[in-house]
């Protein structure tokens, strides 16, 4: 029998999969985040309200993770060209934790220096803020923003927050080239089952 | 010639229009990849219509979710749809949402407040 080599972060598949359910990981995506993939992605994370589980949480965190893959996709620093289109596609990474009292979804990807200084104010700015207050300004910038026509329209983070109701806990890790690792939370209480 | 009834996708909405009420009803989902191309086609016939006529149209919106560039292209819809109304007098809008969905409810309460033309919100079971 060959044994397979599970290099995987340097360690053993079982180490990995621990790591995963001890941070209680139930989902977990990688790679090239295509309007495709994300429709899927979307599809798991609304599987449970399909299934006639738990309905409260299944589409904010759908709402959530849209916006978050939509960034990748859109501003991620990383391009993959699609084999199929032609067209570059942003990589990142999305990942769900289910835990008792919350749920947790994350994003990564990796972004410029300008990025950075964007990004940083704007967490700053909507963390500040009350949940009325957020509503205001998701308004506000949605009537003052010009849409530009390839992108998104710049009120995602704003969504994030609103859509969460808690603070968004983010962080930017240096790379090199004068580039960042953006890593964002977003949490969602649950009601205890 | 006005082709405004479009077949739903898995990211895009329904959209229907009855000429015979003059009402046009989106349905469905959005977040497509490009909000704004599916939008302003919809948007430009739509200023074709009322440009003929200042006979009454209604707008219903029974959405069940939209992504943040989705909601940009409502409020310029919306907007578009309120200069009109200034001129002719003529438009109403009908936000319908689930009785359970908050966020869809306060997404109508937050249109309303902005956009001033007739805005009814439609709880439903």
């Amino acid at each position: 029998m060959q044994k397979i080599d599970n290099i995987i972060l340097g360690r053993s598949l079982l180490d990995y999969y621990n790591g995963l359910d001890k941070s209680k990981v139930i989902l977990l995506f990688k790679g090239a985040m295509s309007q495709n993939t994300l429709v899927r992605i979307g599809d798991l994370i609304r599987l449970p309200a399909e299934e006639g589980g738990e309905d409260n949480y299944s589409k904010r965190l759908f709402a959530i993770m849209v916006e978050m893959s939509q960034n990748i996709l859109f501003y991620s620093m990383e391009q993959e060209i699609s084999p199929v289109t032609g067209l570059a596609v942003g990589v990142g990474i999305i990942l769900v934790q289910q835990m008792p009292d919350i749920y947790q979804i994350v994003c990564g990807n990796i972004i410029s220096q300008e990025q950075r200084e964007r990004l940083e104010h704007q967490c700053e700015t909507v963390n500040k803020m009350s949940q009325d207050e957020l509503r205001e300004y998701y308004s506000a910038q949605r009537r003052k923003m010009v849409h530009e026509s390839s992108k998104g329209a710049g009120l995602g983070l704003i969504d994030i927050a609103k859509r969460s109701k808690n603070k968004l806990t983010y962080d930017f890790h240096e790379m090199p080239d004068n580039q960042f690792f953006f890593s964002l939370a977003a949490h969602i209480n649950r009601v205890p089952q | 010639m006005i082709d405004l009834n479009i077949a739903p996708t898995k990211t895009t909405p329904k959209v229907v229009y009855h000429p015979e009420s003059k009402t046009l009803e989106f349905s469905g989902e959005s977040y497509p990849e490009n909000s704004v191309q599916f939008y302003q086609g919809i948007q430009k016939q739509i200023e074709a219509l009322l440009a003929g006529s200042t006979e009454p149209f209604t707008v219903n919106f029974k959405l069940d979710y939209f992504n943040t560039s989705t909601s940009k292209c409502i409020y310029d819809m919306l907007d578009f749809l309120e200069s009109a109304h200034k001129r002719n007098g003529n438009i109403t809008v009908n936000w319908y949402y689930k009785e359970q969905d908050e966020d869809m409810q306060e997404s109508g309460i937050d249109f309303k407040a902005e956009i001033g033309v007739p805005f009814n919100l439609i709880a439903c079971t």
